[in-house]
């Protein structure tokens, strides 16, 4: 029973002509009688203005069989209007996207139980089958007081890892992936003074670096060492505390010392990092896999011949973990809040999972990463979902739209675009190794909640990240990295430690 | 040509029928004052925009020097710190590359990328010209390891050329391929801040190359875009924001000295053009729909229309009431000649220079022809015949005098034309001439008072003058006399006398007076007077003419001359009139009477009057009269004489009884037969066939 109501249907008389301008909006009336209010993130200014956005609203709605009204806010003026909207007891939508890094802004709400203890509710793997599947650990770094206030926007925890250029590799004779550091260090080495590039100067480097560190956190992982934080007899210590992350500075150290990475790389701006993986500098990045993935992807557009072999391009090998170990993504970005003042009822909370939960059917993924069939996408000859989208990536009518889904437990569809193309399928591969063996950061809630970080942490992060770059630049000495550590206790350090192991031991409790 | 388009145009305008006129007009009256007012709109909105936009520009101009010299200003300083701090002064004096202060010069990059002036830089260059090292946004290279030195030192050579410490430079290279993410590359393609360290006199040590985020600025200029501003930042010749419009009509130019810019806003009237066209289209989009309104309209009303479609198609009868409304009232002088000539004008007659009103009855009856009368005599009449006081009323009028008695008499002439040919006879009045159609009312009894005058009594038509000198007193006073006796001369055969008279009447000095119709209507009227003294004096008018009297030459012809009008007038109706009156009338009547009684008695009484009368070719009238004057008495006594003689004749020869001599004799009562014969013989037949048998014994 849909309705369609015409509103401001009208007819506009100018003068004695007879300009009939009919404005005629169409409004779309509920469709069932659960009704949601929700406010999520506009990735662009035109927000659901891109032709056909309103189709999959449409078709959001349909397959859930839940009414949704939205309240898209701007990316760049959602921390403003989150701060607003959570103390707008009136207004207030039931279900409230959290960014990442806006987790303080609704810290002191959460305390006060403005949000829906979600735990029960999550339990029920009837009603809901997917969000059923969250992640315990991801869920308890959200946890508030010991309540379950949000459902997170899953990411794959497993994006770290190795990627490494497989002709090359083949060109310094390497045919297996390396397992350990030292077959790692091996292949550094060899892409450096080997030539695998072939023409006979020294040109090339094994590791990509800039300076963004992210990969050296990783890189520590290869050594047991944590995920900045590691539980170690029943206290959280900072990782740079650990004889591990020394082991891995050192080993870091020797490998820019013998010039195995650019000598530069700390002054190189991290909006090139990948860059060097592309144009043939380097042989292998250590990162998100997206970077192997997108370099295998860039050789095959732009036919970069394999060193090794004429006639096929060059391809990247997407590794992941080494000597058993990555680094964990946070596993999500953001999440979901029920407020209770919006969904006033067990029911409007229901509602609200619901629509989430469905939202992370296949068929709604494929809608969100693909668009809409005949529009975007068709099936070709063999079933497989051929792109016929011409226009701009930005104008897809699902475009920002996937910003209202949780991605429990999967982060994107088990079919779709692409999905059986060999980089994808590697990728995919590599998320799969890289999950089972990913380091978490044990501390992760902790410092969503922690006063001090909150305060202090940015200029502790600086302190330590200045450090290990000094020392692996060789600036600094042994003791002169000590020195470091202890003015990262007296910056709030201690303070941090202090206050990350309360709230640790309380949990233990 | 000329013609031709007049034909095209003439076609156009008929083929435009009056609700396409009413559509054309209502169109008319509204799209031009519209496109004119459009057009008035269009000037006032673009000269009134420029007096504005010149005051706008003034303040936008300050604004804008205000904005970007406060951008340029905040950057320039800014840098300035950099290049005196001691670091960046220690850097100078380094000989390599300076590997091992890897971390002061992080430090020094995360200054150097506007760390302190937020998202105001995009890429900058730090070059040690001395030592031939360079630091850039992505890394730190010795000069003979850059791939594309050239191109460095190209660009160092042009700032080292430039006497300015501090300067800016656009070196915007349109076909850049090189990516400046590649190792060892330099890539020179923006618009940068150029600061210079050392001794410049002597040597260039070092060059700080900041390439700004312009994108803040842009935007600022963007917003005045929006307005129809186009803000351009010049150093010399050197643009370094914005492109020149290709058309403005307004500019203003801001010094910045501090930065040594100029920044210049510019005003593109056409811009306005453009606000006031878009105004424009909406305007005849208006119009447009206006057109299609009255195009519905028209349709709708139309539609509506349709049962008075009938009034409008009878337009001609509505047209004929309006004409004959009009002609009643001039008649009726209720009118002054303003109000008339009003109405004329209102629909659209035009009025003529003189008039002449013409009453026609017919004669014998007073039945008039409600079809109307034929189109060509309606033709001459101005306005339209009215009915009027019991006769048809006809203004004719024409360009002057003669013009309106020529139409008159030919009206009058079609008139009695077109009855005649029922079988009927008019009487025409005419009226004097006028030339003020208010005088209607005296027209009408001048009408009144000819017909009055001299018709009626006549079989056939008449018309009659009403400025006749017959009819004007003292004038015709004289002539009328004469006529008189003319025609009491006609009525007793007076032959010499008429003739006489004729000549005196002739000869009268007015007829050199009469023209046209008068001398024409005179001439009929002296023709018609003397035919019909002839007709009371017993003359059978048949007998004298026997074509058609219009045939005449007098009636035909307009004669001048009086001696051959005279001639003519004696020829053709005088003398055959006279002839038949005068001595000619005695011997034929006793002729005619003896052969009545021979054909009576041919007959034996069987005839009547009227059988005899066309027998001998003569009115019955005309016989019965003769036969009066001739035998004193009348025609059937002649017949009665002759049927007592047959009685006579059979009571004395024959032996048929009194019934059966009565019966054969056409009575079929005895009686009857015997009271005839008594009164014939003074004797009942009985009594006379006696009498003569005893005559006969006796004989």
């Amino acid at each position: 029973m849909k309705k369609r109501i015409f509103k401001k249907k009208g007819f506009l008389i100018f003068l004695c002509s007879i300009l009939l301008c009919g404005c005629g909006r169409r409004e779309q009336e509920p469709a069932t009688d659960k009704n949601i209010t929700f406010m999520a993130i506009g990735l662009n200014d035109h927000i659901l203005e891109n032709e056909g956005s309103e189709e999959v609203i449409r078709q959001y709605e349909e397959y859930t069989g839940i009414h949704v009204d939205w309240k898209w806010v701007a990316t760049e003026n959602y921390a403003t209007a989150l701060e607003y909207t959570i103390r707008d007891t009136t207004t207030i939508p039931m279900i409230v996207t959290v960014g990442s890094n806006m987790r303080r802004i609704i810290s002191s709400e959460a305390k006060k139980g403005k949000f829906w203890n979600l735990e029960e509710f999550l339990k029920q793997g009837d009603l809901f089958p997917n969000l059923s599947k969250a992640d315990e650990r991801i869920l308890k770094s959200l946890e508030v007081n010991g309540q379950e206030i949000g459902i997170y926007r899953g990411r794959p925890i497993g994006r770290y890892g190795f990627s490494y250029r497989k002709d090359w590799a083949e060109a310094v004779g390497i045919f297996e992936d390396p397992q350990t550091v030292d077959e790692v260090y091996e292949m550094l080495y060899r892409f450096t003074y080997d030539d695998p590039d072939g023409n006979g100067i020294q040109d090339t480097y094994g590791l990509e670096m800039c300076n963004y560190t992210g990969p050296f956190s990783i890189m520590q992982t290869w050594f047991g060492c944590g995920n900045e934080w590691i539980e170690k007899n029943g206290r959280l210590v900072p990782v740079h505390e650990t004889q591990e992350y020394q082991d891995a500075l050192d080993w870091l150290r020797k490998v820019y010392e013998d010039g195995l990475m650019r000598p530069d790389w700390a002054l190189v701006d991290a909006s090139a990092f990948g860059e060097g993986i592309k144009t043939g500098e380097a042989g292998v990045i250590v990162d998100v896999m997206g970077y192997g993935s997108k370099a295998w992807q860039y050789f095959r557009n732009n036919q970069i011949k394999s060193v090794v072999d004429d006639s096929k391009t060059a391809s990247m090998s997407l590794v992941g973990p080494i000597a058993g170990a990555t680094l964990s993504t946070e596993g999500y970005n953001g999440f979901f809040v029920i407020t209770r003042e919006g969904a006033k009822t067990k029911e409007d909370v229901i509602n609200c999972l619901t629509f989430l939960d469905k939202m992370c059917d296949d068929a709604m993924l494929n809608l969100s990463e693909c668009g809409l069939e005949g529009v975007e996408w068709e099936y070709g000859e063999n079933g497989e979902i051929v792109d016929i989208w011409t226009g701009k990536e930005q104008e897809r009518p699902e475009y920002g739209l996937n910003q209202a889904i949780c991605y429990i437990p999967r982060t994107s569809a088990t079919y779709g675009l692409g999905k059986e193309d060999e980089i994808e399928a590697a990728q995919e591969e590599a998320y799969q190794r890289n999950e089972e063996v990913a380091v978490y950061n044990p501390a992760l809630g902790y410092l969503a909640d922690s006063v001090v970080n909150a305060e202090k942490g940015t200029e502790l992060a600086q302190i330590l990240e200045n450090a290990r770059t000094a020392y692996i630049c060789g600036q600094i000495d042994k003791e002169q990295l000590r020195q470091r550590f202890e003015e990262w206790d007296r910056s709030g350090g201690l303070e941090l430690k202090a206050e990350i192991n309360e709230m640790y031991r309380r949990d233990c409790e | 040509m000329k013609k031709k388009m007049n034909e095209m145009l003439g076609e156009l305008i008929d083929k435009i029928r009056y609700e396409q006129y009413l559509f054309f007009q209502f169109l008319i009256w509204v799209s031009i004052p519209v496109l004119i007012m459009i057009g008035i709109l269009y000037f006032v909105y673009v000269s009134g925009e420029k007096e504005k936009n010149d005051i706008l520009l003034d303040a936008y101009a300050v604004q804008v020097e205000e904005n970007f010299s406060s951008y340029f200003t905040n950057a320039r300083e800014y840098y300035i710190d950099i290049i005196n701090s001691n670091l960046y002064k220690s850097l100078l004096k380094e000989q390599n590359v300076p590997w091992d202060r890897i971390e002061e010069l992080v430090q020094l990059q995360k200054q150097l990328n506007g760390e302190r002036i937020s998202d105001m830089v995009s890429s900058y260059y730090f070059v040690n010209t001395q030592y031939e090292w360079i630091l850039g946004s992505y890394g730190m290279y010795s000069f003979s390891q850059i791939k594309n030195e050239a191109e460095l030192q190209e660009f160092l050579e042009r700032i080292q050329s430039q006497p300015e410490n501090i300067q800016w430079v656009d070196n915007q290279q349109a076909e850049s391929q090189e990516d400046p993410r590649q190792y060892g590359i330099i890539h020179l393609d923006g618009r940068y801040l150029v600061l210079k360290s050392g001794n410049l006199a002597e040597e260039l040590e070092g060059v700080l190359i900041i390439e700004l985020k312009l994108g803040q600025l842009e935007k600022i200029a963007r917003s005045y875009s929006k307005l129809g501003y186009e803000v351009l930042v010049e150093q010399g010749e050197q643009l370094l924001l914005g492109e020149e419009p290709k058309a403005y009509t307004q500019v203003r130019r801001q010094r910045d000295a501090a930065n040594s810019l100029e920044y210049v806003i510019f005003y593109n009237a056409v811009w306005n053009q453009r606000q006031a066209r878009t105004m424009m289209v909406w305007a005849l989009l208006f119009l447009l729909g206006y057109v299609l309104l009255l195009f519905l309209l028209k349709k709708v009303t139309n539609k509506i229309s349709e049962p008075f479609w009938i009034l409008k198609t009878d337009n001609e009868a509505q047209r004929r009431k309006i004409c004959e409304f009009l002609t009643i009232n001039i008649l009726k002088g209720i009118w002054d000649e303003n109000m008339i000539q009003h109405y004329l004008q209102q629909y659209g007659w035009r009025s003529e220079k003189g008039y002449r009103l013409l009453f026609v009855k017919v004669k014998g009856e007073f039945e008039w022809m409600e079809s109307g009368l034929p189109a060509e005599i309606e033709q001459n009449v101005f306005l339209l015949p009215v009915k009027y006081k019991g006769y048809l009323a006809m203004l004719i009028g024409d360009e002057d005098e003669t013009k309106t008695e020529y139409r008159t008499a030919l009206v009058y002439r079609m008139l009695a034309q077109y009855y005649e040919n029922q079988g009927k006879f008019i009487e025409a009045g005419v009226s004097g001439y006028f030339s003020r159609l208010e005088a209607g009312n005296i027209a009408v009894e001048q009408c009144l008072e000819s017909i009055s005058l001299r018709a009626g009594g006549r079989e056939d038509s008449v018309l009659v003058v009403y400025d006749d000198f017959w009819l004007q007193e003292g004038k015709g006073k004289e002539e009328a006399e004469k006529k008189a006796g003319l025609y009491e001369a006609i009525e007793q055969a007076q032959k010499e006398r008429a003739v006489e008279l004729l000549h005196e009447i002739l000869s009268a000095p007015q007829l050199d007076n009469l023209w046209g119709i008068e001398r024409q209507i005179w001439v009929y009227g002296l023709a018609m007077g003397i035919i019909t003294a002839a007709e009371k004096a017993g003359v059978e008018i048949g007998e004298v003419f026997q074509e058609d009297r219009a045939e005449l030459t007098v009636f035909r012809e307009q004669i001048y001359d009086r001696k051959k009008l005279e001639e003519t007038i004696k020829e053709e109706i005088l003398y055959p009139v006279m002839e038949i009156l005068s001595g000619v009338e005695t011997s034929k009547n006793e002729d005619l009477v003896k052969r009545v009684e021979k054909l009576v008695h041919e007959k034996e009484g069987y005839i009547t009057l009227t059988e005899c009368a066309e027998l001998l070719h003569v009115n019955s009238s005309y016989l019965s009269r003769v036969i009066k004057k001739e035998k004193e008495k009348g025609f059937l006594d002649i017949v009665n004489e002759e049927k007592a003689r047959k009685a006579c004749r059979m009571l004395k020869y024959s032996s048929a009884s009194i019934a059966e001599i009565g019966e054969m004799l056409g009575y079929n009562n005895t009686q009857n037969f015997i009271r005839f014969f008594k009164g014939q013989m003074e004797i009942t037949p009985a009594k006379y066939r006696k009498e003569a048998q005893y005559e006969k014994k006796n004989l």
